[in-house]
């Protein structure tokens, strides 16, 4: 179904949820800040203030929209006989390996977003704390559901 | 035993209607305490006999309710299922399959022990957790429920029927933690954290202290001086030293009155797949752990207790979250021939020659005294904006710079990670130490995770997620950790072994 040795990335249509995601909070940051411009009466606190704090979104937009490309590029996962791993991260890289004898159980989501571009979230279940303990957002549909098929099997025939 | 048949919908015993009666009421002053100084304030003065009135009133509903719960509280074994039926209003049923069930514990506060009943907490494993308590039966009446809801719990594999054919059925005494032993280990307790859970206490209250004392004119002055200066170190140093003196006495008794109230006559009792722990001075508790649901243990330890040759051993359970802290069975006063005797029981684990070590990174010292100099800092800053005296900041950072380089140094030295066989030992501690032991293919998922700090310096920090809780090995460098992170990746894929 996929290559069994390497790393695989996500689908690249996974990247312009990303994008969306983010503008889509950029957008809420802006919007409170404007509000609070026009609510609350210049008087009170200086225009100077506003500037700052406007500068300050922009500023944290633009490095947010830079970094997509690199939390996307950091996102992997690699199935294997008996495990499946997944990297994600940029300023704490993390690597999880979840072996199928320890998986309760498998979902798939889509929300509204990743239904448009067809592309679907496979959670993994363990006895673990953290309780989802491996979340892999773009995939293909059919990739989803045919991993969660082979997991399944896998854990059937224990 | 079959003088008691759980065919037919039974109530509890009548001595219930006490032990609902007690909880209601507790319930009440647990939710309205804050109240209760207003009750006894002058303003009110006049109003006491409405308030009075309206109290009683409130208890004879309460009364009412407890009775009701009672009448409506009912139970049976029905087959396979063990049946709840309660409430009046909201009925509400419950049935619990019996292969569901995982323990049967009992438990005795200081009431039910004055009205000789029990109270049965059954406990059930599931994706949702199931818990029912029967508050008060007679104790015959206790056993007999047990035995019939245990004789249910089928063997799941051929292995547990064997064991279970061969092993002698009957319950033996393995571990009594005698009079002086208790004395032992509540006199070893750390209580420098006493003390300091006191002091914020006392902060926090000093307010309501300080009314509390106002007739006393001395201790009232006394409190007034450190509440009104909002600290100690302002103080002269013969109150401080007299301030400490008091906290450190409270700070015994409290230990002494801690250990005692949970850990009297502790004993350990082996039965087929597990240890029966019961403990307690007036609330008498009585855990079943089953072997296979220990996921790891803590063996936690101090420089007097090691003197003394005891330690304490925290037993972690698979469970959910909820009930974990609760649940956290700990057996206080081990000696060493008992612990290594209970790792053989619990992991199957005898120390062997061949143990493979590692160690730490020097960076995670490094990072350690990064850390700890950033709330040095912090410190320094909350002293600053006190308006401490010169001399009272030199002091503070004379004492405390000192300490927390000790303290770091201590737990560099005390950070390790044994493999040795199928067991990972880990210890940790500053002052005192702390050794973890997990059979490792317990292990539920692994992370290897890297801040970019630390790709720099080539070190990881692995997190092995368990059934209860995360166990964090930091800052190892790159090869040990792919090492340990194959090691037990290949460990938990090849074992045939349930991890529960």
């Amino acid at each position: 179904m996929n290559d069994q040795q390497t790393f695989n990335s996500l689908d690249s249509n996974f990247f312009k949820i990303m994008i969306i995601k983010r503008l889509i909070f950029i957008f809420v940051l802006l919007a409170v800040v404007v509000f609070g411009y026009f609510r609350i009466e210049s008087s009170k606190v200086s225009g100077i203030a506003f500037v700052l704090i406007g500068s300050g979104v922009i500023v944290l937009s633009v490095l947010i929209l830079f970094l997509t490309k690199f939390y996307f590029r950091n996102k992997k996962y690699r199935l294997f006989d008996k495990n499946i791993t997944y990297q994600e991260g940029v300023l704490v890289h993390n690597e999880t390996v979840v072996p199928f004898s320890r998986i309760q159980h498998v979902e798939i989501d889509e929300g509204p977003l990743e239904r448009y571009f067809s592309l679907a979230t496979l959670s993994v279940y363990t006895a673990g704390d953290s309780g989802k303990d491996l979340k892999i957002s773009g995939l293909k549909i059919d990739l989803a559901q045919e991993i969660k098929d082979y997991i399944t099997n896998y854990i059937k025939d224990e | 035993m079959s003088n008691y048949s759980f065919d037919e919908l039974g109530r509890q015993s009548p001595k219930g209607i006490v032990i609902n009666y007690g909880v209601l009421l507790y319930k009440l002053v647990k939710s309205f305490w804050v109240f209760i100084p207003i009750v006894f304030s002058d303003s009110i003065d006049n109003k006491l006999n409405y308030i009075l009135g309206l109290l009683g009133i409130l208890a004879l509903v309460l009364l009412i309710v407890a009775v009701v719960q009672y009448l409506y509280f009912k139970f049976k074994i029905d087959g396979e299922y063990f049946v709840l039926n309660q409430g009046m209003i909201f009925k509400k049923k419950t049935s619990i399959p019996l292969d569901r069930i995982q323990s049967v514990n009992f438990k005795q506060n200081l009431i039910h022990q004055l009205i000789n009943v029990t109270q049965v907490e059954i406990q059930t494993a599931g994706a949702k957790d199931i818990e029912v308590s029967i508050k008060a039966i007679s104790r015959q009446k206790a056993e007999a429920l047990k035995k019939r809801l245990e004789s249910n719990i089928v063997p799941t594999s051929l292995d547990e029927i064997k064991s279970e054919a061969v092993e002698v059925n009957e319950d033996k005494l393995i571990y009594k933690l005698s009079f002086s032993e208790l004395l032992k280990v509540s006199f070893s307790e750390n209580h420098i954290r006493s003390f300091f859970w006191i002091v914020a206490i006392f902060f926090s209250f000093s307010y309501q202290i300080r009314d509390f004392f106002k007739g006393l004119d001395f201790v009232g002055e006394a409190i007034n001086y450190v509440v009104d200066n909002k600290s100690l170190f302002t103080g002269s140093l013969l109150l401080l030293g007299f301030a400490f003196i008091i906290g450190l006495i409270i700070s015994i008794i409290v230990s002494f009155a801690r250990v005692f109230l949970r850990h009297f006559d502790q004993n350990v009792v082996k039965r087929n797949d597990g240890i029966q722990v019961s403990e307690g001075l007036f609330t008498r508790r009585e855990d079943v752990l089953k072997i296979k649901k220990i996921q790891y243990s803590v063996t936690v330890t101090n420089p007097v207790k090691q003197k003394l040759g005891i330690q304490t051993i925290k037993i972690r359970q698979a469970g959910s979250a909820k009930t974990k802290k609760k649940k956290l069975v700990q057996l206080v006063g081990v000696k060493n021939e008992f612990l290594s005797k209970l790792n053989e029981l619990f992991f199957n684990y005898r120390p062997s020659d061949t143990k493979e070590t590692f160690k730490p990174s020097r960076y995670y010292l490094f990072r350690m005294f990064v850390r700890t100099f950033i709330l040095l800092i912090l410190l320094n800053c909350i002293i600053f904006l006190n308006q401490f005296s010169a001399m009272n900041w030199v002091l503070a950072n004379a004492l405390i710079i000192p300490i927390a380089i000790i303290m770091v140094l201590l737990k560099f030295k005390k950070t390790y990670f044994d493999f040795d066989g199928k067991t990972l030992l880990i210890g940790s501690g500053k002052i005192g130490t702390i050794t973890t032991v997990i059979e490792y293919f317990k292990t539920q998922n692994i992370t290897y995770s890297q801040s970019f700090i630390q790709k720099r310096r080539g070190v990881v920090t692995l997190k092995l997620q368990t059934a209860s809780g995360v166990i964090k090995l930091p800052c190892l460098h790159e090869e040990d950790a792919r090492t340990i992170q194959e090691r037990i990746v290949s460990e938990v894929e090849s074992s045939t072994k349930d991890w529960i």
